[in-house]
């Protein structure tokens, strides 16, 4: 594993806007345009290592279903900060068998170590476009221009599996499907319509809206125009859903919501903690605990339901715990730097089947909202 | 597995990775039978918690002339409803043509509101003659709830994105 420098292509702006990667550039609080796509490096992977990725990816999303399946039984939703009324929700979406559609695991990995799973954001997870698109085109390109790409490939059936998934999850193709998020967010408007667009492949009717839009007719939600929302995919996670106001009529309507509600636990760092106790010692987690005292090292404490690295602390070894609304502590792993860039790799799970990746740098050590995003190939 | 393309081959470089629709801008169509989106408008000043689950109603027309009447063309969908609100035709469906939701409670016609209709107003009546002698007045009532979601992401609205 390596970070090579590469030229970029000499349109590289106009060929992510082809596909629809509009926020390739962000802008940063003062005006100035902020790259969060960048092509003049990419991350270098040998076969055995995309193996391990793979294999890695596959076996914690294993663990995780379990997981969920092992909660509900035992009903143990206080460490999850669940009420009643939002543990039925997730019981019966899960007893119902509600597919999942997608997920990304954060990962510490350096190509020599086994990887560690950081988090699973399975509920809300975003920067889908750039590693299922832009980065695939961004191969294919350097390898028709002849500049040395040959025998390079990626680890990325995204695309493919999404459009499959919808038909998994969806059946028979020919209904209405409606897309809603906080569009007024472009990353968040962009992997929804980049959703929106691969199921519309997978033969469905969309609608799009703004989660403000919904409406709720006295028994089901409703869109724009007054038609029952029957199936909705939502940018939007689950703890706010639950949070506001017409979350009490959840349980009552008759809408399938993707994510399904079970999500809500694998989203929750909770869930950390949780697969540690069950899986002490596995190669791919890292310990975890909501007791300070039970990790001597240096640690790295994660509010539970948030975001984007919001709120996340590293605290020294022998630092008191946080007087601090519900978090948990992982034992720090600190991600591998590449010319001074700290690298996250985010492996992608669509359904139920490890199947991408994509790479994020920072010049943190807490990967955040405003890290850039670089392609990666392997051979 | 590793030694073979992540990509299966009958796809490769060959399908497009989107269709006609995508990236698309959002069409923020104004309803022009609804004040939602009016409301939403307004809520460049006003932060969106505020409005967060307004109580709504909208009255139901036997015919759309006697929508049109207590409001106007462009307020008054072409399209009826079915069964309380759901476009699912069967054979217990009534038809009914509703007017522009309007706040609960609300009485008088403004800017944002289109209220419970002109001659639904009682500070109008008496003072309006309709052009149809046949008016019919609204058989009955929708009640409903908008903008009961969205609260959190728009109070983070300063943040790039939710999703992590």
């Amino acid at each position: 594993m390596r970070r090579v420098a590469v030229p970029p292509r000499h349109n590289w702006q106009a060929r992510l806007l082809e596909h629809g990667f509009d926020f390739h550039t962000l802008t940063t609080d003062d005006g100035h345009p902020d790259p969060y796509w960048i092509e003049d490096a990419c991350y270098e992977f040998s076969v055995g290592q995309i193996d391990e990725l793979e294999s890695a990816t596959q076996e914690l999303h294993d663990l995780c279903l379990d997981a969920v399946g092992e909660i509900i039984d035992r009903g143990d939703y206080e460490s999850f900060g669940l009420n009643q009324s939002e543990a039925n929700l997730i019981e019966r979406s899960w007893s119902l068998g509600e597919r999942g559609l997608y997920g990304r695991m954060d990962l510490s990995y350096d190509g020599k170590r086994p990887p560690k799973l950081l988090e699973y954001n399975a509920d809300t997870p975003t920067s889908l476009l750039e590693s299922s698109v832009a980065q695939w085109f961004w191969l294919e390109d350097r390898s028709k221009e002849g500049r040395g790409e040959q025998g390079f490939d990626q680890f990325n059936s995204i695309h493919e599996a999404l459009i499959e998934r919808w038909r998994t999850v969806l059946g028979k193709p020919g209904g209405w499907i409606h897309f809603a998020c906080h569009q007024d967010s472009p990353e968040d408007f962009g992997t929804t319509e980049y959703l929106r667009d691969t199921c519309i492949q997978a033969g469905w009717k969309t609608e799009t809206l703004d989660m403000s839009e919904i409406g709720f007719d006295g028994t089901q939600f409703i869109d724009r125009a007054d038609r029952v929302i029957d199936r909705m995919f939502k940018l939007y996670p689950w703890e706010w859903l639950f949070a506001e106001e017409f979350g009490a009529h959840l349980g009552g309507s008759r809408t399938l919501w993707l994510e399904p509600p079970w999500k809500r636990l694998l989203a929750d760092k909770a869930i950390l903690p949780w697969l540690w106790q069950r899986h002490p010692g596995h190669p791919n987690l890292l310990p975890a605990s909501f007791d300070r005292s039970a990790i001597n090292d240096e640690v790295v404490f994660k509010p539970c339901l948030e975001r984007e690295g919001q709120g996340v602390l590293m605290l020294p070894t022998g630092t008191a715990p946080l007087d601090s609304p519900r978090g948990i502590y992982q034992a720090s792993q600190r991600l591998p730097t590449f010319d001074g860039r700290h690298a996250l790799i985010g492996t992608w799970v669509i359904g139920d089947v490890a199947c991408g990746l994509g790479m994020r740098e920072d010049q943190h050590a807490i990967t955040r909202n405003t890290s850039r995003f670089v392609p990666h190939r392997f051979r | 597995m590793a030694n073979q393309s992540r990509r299966p081959k009958r796809l490769e470089g060959s399908v497009p990775p989107r269709s006609a629709e995508f990236g698309r801008r959002l069409e923020k169509q104004k309803r022009s039978d609804s004040i939602w989106l009016a409301v939403l408008g307004a809520a460049v000043a006003t932060p969106l918690i505020l409005m967060a689950g307004r109580d709504m109603q909208r009255n139901l027309y036997q015919t759309r002339e006697d929508c049109v009447t207590d409001y106007s063309e462009n307020e008054c969908p072409r399209e009826p409803v079915y069964h309380y609100g759901s476009n699912r035709l069967d054979d217990r469906a009534v038809r009914r043509y509703h007017g522009p939701w309007f706040e609960a409670g609300s009485t008088q016609r403004t800017s944002t509101d289109p209220g419970p209709g002109r001659l639904q107003e009682p500070s109008a009546r008496g003072s309006f003659a309709p052009d149809r002698t046949s008016y019919r007045p609204p058989v009955s009532r929708e009640y409903g709830v908008r903008g009961g979601f969205g609260r959190s992401g728009a109070v983070r609205a300063g943040r790039s994105s939710f999703g992590g």
